[in-house]
C-alpha cells in the first residue's frame, strides 16, 4: 500500500483530465434528456448549459480521487 | 402563475438555496470518503457522489430559473415576470437518480449469486417506471382526476420496489453483522419515509388549496425530501460501507481510527 500523501504530476493530470471529460460527457447525456419534458431547454440549449457544469464537477472529482491511495 | 408573498418567496428561495449547498458538500463528502471504506464498495459512494452532483446542478438550473420568473413588485410582493418557472430539469434528475439510489443499495450490500440475479435490473426499471408514470400526472394541472390515475399508475412499481426491499435484501441481511442489520434496517426506513413524502407534495394541488400556496409547497416539500433521499441516504450508504469493511478487514490502514 501506497503511504505516498500526494499523487505525482502524472497522476493528477490524468485523473483530472479523465474525470473532466467525463463529466462533460455526462452533461451531453444529462442536457439531451432535459429536452423531452415539457418546457424544458432544446437539446442544444440543453447541451451547453449541463456540459460546462458537469465537466466541472469532474473536475473537482478527478482532483480529489488522484489523491485516493490504493 | 400567481403573485407570490415576500415570506412566500423567501421560503422558496432559501430552501432552493439551502439544497444546492447540501448537495454540493455531499458530492465533496462521498468523493473523499471513498479513502475511508474498503475498495470493493468504493462504487457505491461514487454512485452517491453522482446523484448528489446531478441534484445539485438540477437545483441551480431551478434556483435561476425561479429567479428569473419573479420580481420584487409594490407593496413587498413578488410578481411574475411572464418568464415560465421551468422545472423540468427536476424530473430528467429523478428519472437518472432514483434507479441510481437503488444501485447504490445493491452495490453496498455486495449480494451475490441467486440474491443479485436480475434484482438490480429489476429494480431499476421500476424505478425508472415510477419516475416515467408520475410525470404526465405532475404537467396536468387542471384534471385532478388524470393527475391522481398517473399517481396511483406510478405507486405500483413503488409497491414492487418495497416489496423486493423488503422481501429480497430481507433475507440477505440476515447474513450481516448486527451493526450492518441495523443501518440496513434505518436505510430502507429512510427510503420509505423520503420516497412516501414525494406522492404527497405531488398531491397537494389536488386539495384545492391556493395555486401560489401549492407552488411554494411543492418545492419546499420535494427540496426536503430530495435532501434526505439523497444527501441524507448517501450518508448512510457511507456508514453501511464502513461498516462492512470493518466487519471484512477491508478497511485501509489509514483509515483506521
Amino acid at each position: 500500500m501506497s503511504t505516498k500523501t500526494f499523487p505525482s504530476f502524472k497522476k493528477l493530470a490524468t485523473e483530472t483530465a479523465r474525470w473532466t471529460i467525463a463529466g462533460a460527457l455526462f452533461g451531453v447525456f444529462f442536457g439531451a434528456v432535459a429536452s423531452i419534458f415539457q418546457g424544458g431547454p432544446t437539446a442544444l440549449q440543453g447541451i451547453e448549459e449541463s456540459a460546462p457544469w458537469f465537466a466541472i464537477f469532474g473536475l473537482f472529482a478527478g482532483f480529489i480521487l488522484s489523491f485516493e491511495r490504493d | 402563475m400567481s403573485e407570490l408573498s415576500g415570506s412566500q418567496y423567501s421560503l422558496v428561495y432559501n430552501m432552493l438555496s439551502l439544497t444546492i449547498a447540501s448537495m454540493g458538500a455531499a458530492f465533496i463528502f462521498f468523493i473523499v470518503g471513498r479513502s475511508q471504506v474498503g475498495p470493493k464498495y468504493r462504487p457505491a459512494l461514487l454512485v452517491s457522489a453522482l446523484v448528489v452532483a446531478i441534484a445539485c446542478y438540477h437545483y441551480f438550473r431551478i434556483f435561476m430559473s425561479f429567479e428569473d420568473a419573479y420580481a420584487l413588485a409594490a407593496g413587498g410582493s413578488y410578481a411574475p415576470t411572464g418568464k415560465p418557472f421551468n422545472d423540468a430539469y427536476r424530473y430528467v434528475d429523478w428519472l437518472l437518480t432514483v434507479p441510481l439510489l437503488l444501485v447504490e443499495l445493491i452495490a453496498v450490500m455486495q449480494l451475490k449469486g441467486k440474491e443479485s440475479e436480475g434484482t438490480l435490473g429489476k429494480l431499476a426499471i421500476a424505478a425508472f417506471l415510477m419516475i416515467a408514470l408520475g410525470y404526465p400526472g405532475e404537467i396536468i394541472k387542471d384534471n385532478m382526476t388524470m393527475r391522481a390515475v398517473w399517481g396511483a399508475l406510478s405507486s405500483v412499481p413503488f409497491a414492487y420496489i418495497l416489496y423486493v426491499l423488503w422481501g429480497k435484501l430481507g433475507d440477505a441481511i440476515g447474513k450481516e453483522t448486527d451493526q450492518v442489520q441495523v443501518l440496513v434496517k434505518n436505510i430502507r426506513l429512510l427510503l420509505l419515509a423520503t420516497w412516501g413524502f414525494y406522492p404527497i407534495t405531488y398531491m397537494l394541488p389536488m386539495f384545492g388549496i391556493q395555486p401560489e400556496s401549492a407552488l411554494v409547497g411543492v418545492q419546499v416539500g420535494y427540496a426536503v425530501a430530495d435532501i434526505l433521499a439523497k444527501a441524507g441516504y448517501g450518508v448512510m450508504i457511507y456508514a453501511i460501507a464502513r461498516a462492512k469493511s470493518e466487519a471484512d478487514g477491508s478497511l485501509p490502514d489509514h483509515a483506521k481510527a
